[in-house]
Formats: C-alpha cells, sequence, structure tokens
C-alpha cells in the first residue's frame, strides 16, 4: 500500500520510499525514517496532502510525496 | 530565545522559515559586552533551502566564539544529529534544551545532566517564552573556556565509516582550501555526504579522491555513502536519545482535538474561510469606526490653518501638504494597519498558517506550486517585502520566482488601506470583497499562467506542522511594534514629504506637467486627470496614491469629486500596479533585474487590462 491510501486514523509502517533519495532525506531530517511506526491524523481528498504524526511531530506531506511512501498497516 | 535577551528585533513565528537572515545584537555577559547573532533555524549542516545554507556559511566563516545550540527539547531525538554536527564544528557549544514545558507535555522526561555527560558540553535547560532558564544559559556561555577549545567529543561512527573518514581527512589536512576554521574531519565528512556547495569549492584532485572513497563506502555498505552516514547519524542520536530521556504517556489536551477539527477536509475549509472573514471583518470594523473621527479633526484643523494664515500664500500651500500628509498616516493608514498587525501576529505565532498550508496544498498544486508557498502569500497581506524574502523557505529556484511573483501581486497591507480607506469607506464593504476576491483570482491565475511557461514539477509538499501554542501578549505586541516602527520611520516620512512636494508641485504648477504627460493613460482608464501624479507616487509607496489622491482633488470627500466607478478602477489599478520600490529592491536582490523588469511590466500591463475591464463593466 502508498501512504496517500492509508485511511485515516490509522498506524502504518515504512518500508520503502522510492524515487529520488531527497525525500528520504528530509523525512530522515524530520525524524522519521524506514521502519518507523506513524499515525496517519488526516488526509485532504482530491489530490490533498496527508497529515502524519511520529514521535511528536507532525509532518504535511503532498500527495506526489505520498504516492512514493510504501506502507503497510499495523495491528 | 534570541528575543528575550536582545529585545524583540528578530522576526519569529510558530512556524519553520521565518527567520531567513541572520540578526546581531550587543549584550552585556559579566563584564563584557559580547555580539550575539541569531541564525536562521537549520535541520542539518548540509544545506536544502537558502535559509539554511546561510546559517552554515555563517558557522563556517563567521568569527565565532561559542555557538549556542537551541534545541526543542519536545523534538529532542531529531534535533540531536543537528548537536552532533555542531560538535564536530569544534567550536565550544553549549546546548539550550529549549520547550521544556512543551516536551513534559508530550511525555518525554530528559536527564540533562547526562545528556551533558554523552555529548561532552554544558546542556541548560530553558522555556524561553517564559524567560526560564535564559540566565542560567548565559552564565553557562561565560563560563565556557575561550578558544582554543577543549575537543568535544566526537560522536563516532562505524568503524568503516570512521576509517573513511579518517582517511579523507587526513588527505585533506594538507590540501585545505575550504574555510579555515572548519576541522578536517567534519569537511571530510560532509565530502562524504556529497555536499555540493563544499564539492564546487574543491580542488579537481579533492574531488576525485572524495568520489573514490564514497564509492568504496558505497561498495562497502550497499547503499549510498550519503544515506550510510545520514542513517548512522540518526542511529547516534536514537541511542543519545534513548540514554538520556525517557518517553511516557502524552497528556491529551484540547490542542489535539482542536487540530483534528481544524484540519478535517469540510470543517478545515469552512474554518479557514470564518478566520479570513473574521480577520477582515475586524480590521474593517475598527478602521471604518476610527477613520472618520480622526479625519475630521484634522479636516478642521486645515480650514483653521487656512483661514489664519494668507490663504494663497507659499506658507499655507506646506502647512496643508504636512496637515495632510500627517493625516493621511494617522486617519488612514493607522486605523486598518494596527488591527491587521496585530491580527497577523497572533495567526503566525497561534501556529495557524502551517495549517493553512496543509490545507490549500491541493489547491496551489492546480497553480503548479505546493502549499508551502501559501506562506509567503499570506505574509504579502501584511508586506510584500518579507513576502518575497521568505520564498527562501523553498527549495526549488522555479518555485521560488513564482511565489515571488505571485506575492507582490498580493495586495499588501498598504493597498489594504486603499481598498478599506476608499472603497470600503466610500462604496461599502461588499465592494472591498470583491476586489480581494478578483485579485485571489488573478493571483491564481498568474500562477497558473507561469507555471505553464515553467512546466517543471514542483518537488512537493513537505512541512512539519508545529503545535499550537498560546501566543504571549508580549511577544504579539512587540512583533507589531517592529512592524509599525517600520511603517512610523520609514513610511510615514515619505508620506509627509510626498504630500508636501504635491502642495509644492500644485503651488508652481508643476503637476501639470506630470499630468499633462500621462493624460492619455488616465482618459483610457476614464480618470480624472489630476489622479497622474498620485500614481507617479504609489510607486515609492502604495498608501501614497491614495492619500496625495485627497490633495491632488483638494478634498477628503472624494466621492464628491469622483464617481463610484472612478473610485473603484482607480483603486484596482493601485492594487495591482507595479509593486512599489521597497518590494522592487527585494525582487531584485532574489530574482535579479531582469526579471524583476518583468515582473513590474507585467503587473502594470495586468494592471491597466483590469482598469480597463473595469471601465467598461462598471455603470
Amino acid at each position: 500500500m502508498r501512504l496517500h491510501c492509508a485511511p485515516e486514523g490509522t498506524r502504518i509502517r515504512i518500508i520503502e520510499i522510492s524515487g529520488a533519495h531527497h525525500l528520504q532525506r528530509s523525512l530522515s531530517l524530520l525524524g522519521i525514517q524506514i521502519g518507523d511506526i506513524v499515525h496517519v491524523q488526516r488526509r485532504v481528498p482530491y489530490g490533498g496532502p496527508v497529515l502524519i504524526g511520529h514521535r511528536g511531530t507532525q509532518v504535511a506531506l503532498g500527495r506526489s510525496l505520498a504516492e512514493q511512501v510504501h506502507v503497510e498497516p499495523v495491528d | 530565545m534570541f528575543n528575550s535577551v536582545a529585545g524583540y528585533r528578530s522576526m519569529t513565528a510558530n512556524f519553520p522559515g521565518v527567520t531567513v537572515h541572520y540578526t546581531r545584537s550587543r549584550i552585556q555577559l559579566g563584564s563584557q559586552i559580547a555580539e550575539l547573532i541569531d541564525l536562521p533555524g537549520a535541520y542539518s549542516l548540509t544545506a536544502f533551502n537558502r535559509a539554511e545554507s546561510a546559517t552554515r556559511d555563517f558557522l563556517w566563516h563567521g568569527e565565532i566564539d561559542a555557538v549556542v545550540n537551541v534545541v526543542d527539547a519536545s523534538v529532542l531525538s531529531r534535533s540531536l544529529e543537528l548537536t552532533l554536527q555542531l560538535l564536530e564544528l569544534g567550536l565550544p557549544v553549549v546546548v539550550c534544551l529549549n520547550m521544556m514545558d512543551e516536551a513534559r507535555r508530550k511525555g518525554i522526561r530528559i536527564d540533562s545532566r547526562k545528556l551533558s555527560e554523552q555529548l561532552g558540553v554544558p546542556v541548560v535547560e530553558t522555556i524561553a517564552a517564559e524567560g526560564v532558564g535564559i540566565h542560567d544559559l548565559f552564565r553557562t556561555v561565560w563560563q565556557l573556556p575561550r578558544r582554543p577549545a577543549p575537543p568535544p567529543r566526537p560522536s563516532s561512527y562505524h568503524r568503516d565509516t570512521e576509517a573513511a573518514i579518517a582517511d579523507l581527512s587526513c588527505w585533506l589536512r594538507p590540501n585545505m582550501t575550504a574555510p579555515e576554521c572548519m576541522s578536517s574531519r567534519l569537511l571530510a565528512i560532509k565530502l562524504l555526504e556529497g555536499d555540493e556547495h563544499l564539492l564546487g569549492m574543491a580542488s579537481a584532485a579533492t574531488r576525485e579522491r572524495t568520489t573514490s572513497a564514497r564509492n568504496d563506502l558505497a561498495e562497502a555498505r550497499g547503499r549510498p555513502a550519503e544515506e550510510v552516514i545520514e542513517s548512522e547519524r540518526h542511529a547516534l542520536s536514537m541511542q543519545l536519545f534513548e540514554s538520556c530521556a525517557e518517553v511516557t504517556h502524552a497528556v491529551k489536551d484540547l490542542r489535539d482535538r482542536l487540530d483534528l477539527l481544524l484540519t478535517h477536509k469540510v470543517w478545515g475549509y469552512l474554518f479557514l474561510g470564518g478566520t479570513l472573514i473574521a480577520f477582515f471583518g475586524m480590521v474593517y470594523g475598527t478602521g471604518s469606526l476610527l477613520e472618520p473621527v480622526i479625519l475630521r479633526l484634522f479636516d478642521g484643523a486645515t480650514t483653521a490653518a487656512a483661514t489664519r494664515l494668507n490663504a494663497n500664500g507659499l506658507g499655507v500651500t506646506i502647512i496643508t501638504g504636512l496637515l495632510q500628509g500627517l493625516a493621511g498616516g494617522v486617519a488612514i493608514v493607522l486605523p486598518y494597519l494596527l488591527p491587521f498587525l496585530i491580527g497577523m501576529a497572533i495567526l503566525e505565532d497561534v501556529g495557524y498558517l502551517p495549517r493553512v498550508a496543509y490545507l490549500m496544498d491541493s489547491l496551489m498544486h492546480r497553480m503548479g506550486l505546493h502549499g508551502i508557498a501559501i506562506v509567503p502569500a499570506i505574509l504579502g497581506y501584511g508586506c510584500n517585502v518579507p513576502a518575497v524574502m521568505a520564498t527562501r523557505i523553498l527549495t526549488s529556484a522555479r518555485d521560488r520566482f513564482i511565489a515571488a511573483v505571485i506575492s507582490t501581486l498580493v495586495p499588501c497591507s498598504a493597498r489594504m488601506t486603499v481598498i478599506f480607506g476608499l472603497v470600503a469607506f466610500y462604496l461599502g464593504p461588499l465592494w472591498a470583497v470583491l476586489i480581494y476576491a478578483l485579485n485571489i483570482a488573478v493571483v491564481a491565475g498568474s500562477g497558473k499562467l507561469l507555471s505553464t511557461i515553467m512546466p517543471e514539477g514542483s518537488p512537493g509538499l513537505i512541512l512539519e506542522v508545529p503545535p499550537y501554542r498560546l501566543p504571549k501578549c508580549w511577544v504579539v505586541l512587540s512583533k507589531t511594534w517592529l512592524r509599525l516602527r517600520e511603517f512610523i520611520v520609514v513610511a510615514w516620512p515619505v508620506l509627509i514629504g510626498g504630500s508636501v512636494l504635491l502642495s509644492l508641485a500644485e503651488h508652481y504648477r508643476w503637476d501639470i506637467v506630470v499630468n499633462g504627460t500621462l493624460v492619455p493613460f488616465t482618459t483610457l482608464l476614464g480618470l480624472p486627470e489630476a489622479v497622474g501624479t498620485t500614481l507617479i507616487f504609489g510607486i515609492l509607496r502604495k498608501e501614497l496614491s491614495m492619500i496625495m489622491l485627497m490633495q491632488a482633488l483638494g478634498t477628503s470627500h472624494v466621492v464628491s469629486v469622483m464617481t463610484a466607478s472612478q473610485i473603484v478602477v482607480f483603486t484596482l489599478f493601485v492594487t495591482f500596479y507595479i509593486p512599489c520600490v521597497a518590494t522592487l529592491t527585494a525582487l531584485v536582490k532574489e530574482i535579479g533585474w531582469k526579471l524583476t523588469m518583468s515582473v513590474a511590466a507585467y503587473s502594470l500591463a495586468a494592471a491597466t487590462l483590469i482598469g480597463l475591464v473595469g471601465r467598461a463593466v462598471l455603470p
């Protein structure tokens, strides 16, 4: 599953970040890495961004970037 | 943090990227005067945007006695990654754990003594917004040993990474071309990470050596060298965090529930609309209440002055100009500007703007930009100059250019006073709303146009959304004052000077020449001939065109000499035409001469076209 499809209110694990290294680097600067479990807080429909939470940090991720993040549901 | 020591001098807000250049201040430290420098916030010493590179360049080239690393304690684990890099600089460092209250709320308990032992540098806990721990912090800084500093304990990477670093730094030591104060170890690390800026400065031999070292490391570890180093640094800071901090349950409070509501796909947008209406309603309500009262006072003064003095003398001309300039500032600009600035400061400090960026992301995508580009645009409603500068938070040059252009089209508070003071005041607030709506359409259209011309894709939104914070009264007031002072010190003298100049021009009939030259233009828009000079002055400061309009027409009751449609066309033109001198200067700095000139030409063309359409459509 890709991040932009993850339903609101669920917890997911990041398993892969495809595409340019840029995204992986930016996320890592915000403290989010492959293998981390994050909380999908909000999602704007119609090509909007996703709002994720991880260790007290909230990050808004645009749709095109969320599409590059491969995730799996937790619990 | 900086402001609590140096007085409110540096702009702050509750989102990353507000400070894009550094602010200096002198402070009394013990018995000596020290220079304190506030650098833009950075996540890493590898620069991703221009604000971060300002920070990095300063750290490498600046003459620094000590570094105060202000860390957000509530996100300690990732903040430590920057701390680890700062330690590599080889400068004396004090780590300041700020926002300890926020960390406690998130359930993070930090053993700062242990952290200090592990890092090998002093660690001080603070809550800067409440002034807690500031004194301690500076006492610690004061007690730091002078240079040369004892080398702080370097973080150690994996053995093969360390070997690669040691190898490269050994080679670099005799061949250093980089900043002298930078340790060869840090330089080696940054080169291994593939830092483009540094590689660009390096000699061909160094570049070759770096490439082979990067390849070796990548081959040994099966992933690119920068990923190896980054993930090791990440792991190091996680280890540090886990050994010094304990995470218990976060306290769920009203803010979390509020946030879920305000980012909701329906309620979020309704709230956003409501906020904007309430905001401008508040500005208009306060302004329109005060404007007529103060205006009447000045009218009385002008008449009194005219009857006292010889009615046609030069003295009365100058005094009338002076009074009208003063009146323009006090009666027309301030009543709208002051509530606007206070409201803006509150919105910024609460932390609502990043939520707006999140909500507006898909809309901004239609313009070929992404959500963060809304931040300069929103700042543009205050003043276009900081808006143009704020475009530095965008990573791609193309996005920066488009965002800079659209933020200059946003009506700043000076233009707002024209819209409110003329159109809303004489024709009703609905007309002002229409002008704002039209402006948003033009801004969106221009964004779309530019992104069609420059089709390269936008890198997409990636933005940290900070928690809501209750704005501190002193911060809001100081921030308002900082911006208001800009108006009083810079703009008002220009307003008064311009007003006097226009009086003199009228007295000696120079204005006829200017107006005469502009006749084809003013008749094209169906405006009175006397308006010509005011449009020229408006390029200096946008408020000037309105204040001088009253003077050029010889009355502050504009409606008695101009028709409703003329007022609207005039305001439309003033709203869109050539950015003011200050904005043009900022633009030149960000995008260069040529592009700035084309922006000016574009806005002039757009303004003329909109004015013409306005003239044709309005009765």
